[in-house]
């Protein structure tokens, strides 16, 4: 088997994940993540449950939306960029920019979620933000 | 292709965001090590940027984080108010940047771009 930085994290996160997030800054207490992240680390949203995510904005149906549906969207949609507003998949882009500005031009001001469909999600690494 | 050619000694540009028919000067960093592009909440609540999606997100000695995400639209400033033409769509983190700054170009944005660093010459050639 391949010995990717990827598929160390996968497996480690498969191992450990329960499924649940008590809120946005827990997601190490609840085994998810470890919290000495390595760059290309990846979590499986599969795992995550959003409707445990606390926060204001949290987009949950449609992230409930990605989840529930992430098998087919992989199957046909692998790479390119879904549009959900609710429960209802809008539609696929080929690049952000498309998709972004769809979304913008159709549901302003609405809660929605543009996401790239993939398996695995990185974990941005950004270094100098505040608390 | 555009070069634009900008002091090397001054840590800070000058960009343009754009949502719609707004737009807001802001002072932004280049951030080799950030994943992504990251911009101030209260900026992207002064300028009604729409919220497109949710990212996890890390800092050194922190626990992942889930954060919103939001579609901008962005120009490089070239001088006393003078922006590049190009503009370049972005999904940028809301979260605030530790640097007194507005605007954190993270890897995203750097990706499609070219950067030359002259320090001696006192030069950042950006092409793209």
């Amino acid at each position: 088997m391949a010995d990717r930085p990827e598929d160390r994290e996968t497996r480690s996160l498969n191992e450990v994940t329960t499924g649940t997030i008590k809120g946005p800054a827990s997601l190490a207490d609840s085994g998810i993540l470890s919290t000495d992240l390595l760059p290309g680390t990846f979590v499986d949203w599969r795992t995550i449950d959003p409707s445990t995510i606390e926060g204001t904005n949290v987009p949950v149906e449609e992230l409930q939306t990605y989840r529930e549906n992430i098998d087919e969207l992989l199957r046909s949609h692998q790479g390119q960029y879904v549009l959900i507003v609710g429960r209802e998949i809008i539609a696929y882009f080929e690049d952000f920019e498309s998709a972004a500005k769809h979304a913008e031009r159709e549901f302003r001001g609405r809660s929605l979620l543009v996401k790239k469909v993939a398996q695995f999600q990185q974990v941005h690494r950004i270094g100098g933000m505040m608390d | 292709m555009a070069i634009h050619r900008l002091s090397a000694s001054q840590p800070y540009l000058p960009v343009l965001l754009i949502v719609e028919k707004k737009m807001v000067e802001a002072v932004a960093l280049i951030d080799t090590g950030a994943f992504m592009t990251a911009i101030r909440p209260d900026l992207i609540a002064r300028i009604g940027a729409q919220q497109i999606g949710f990212e996890l997100f890390s800092q050194v000695g922190a626990a992942p984080r889930l954060e919103s995400t939001h579609y901008f639209n962005h120009r490089l400033g070239l001088g006393s108010q003078d922006f590049a033409s190009q503009e370049f769509a972005v999904e940028a983190l809301s979260v605030s940047p530790a640097s007194p700054c507005d605007v954190l170009i993270g890897r995203d944005l750097l990706s499609r771009w070219v950067l030359a660093w002259d320090g001696p010459g006192d030069r950042l050639l950006i092409s793209y």
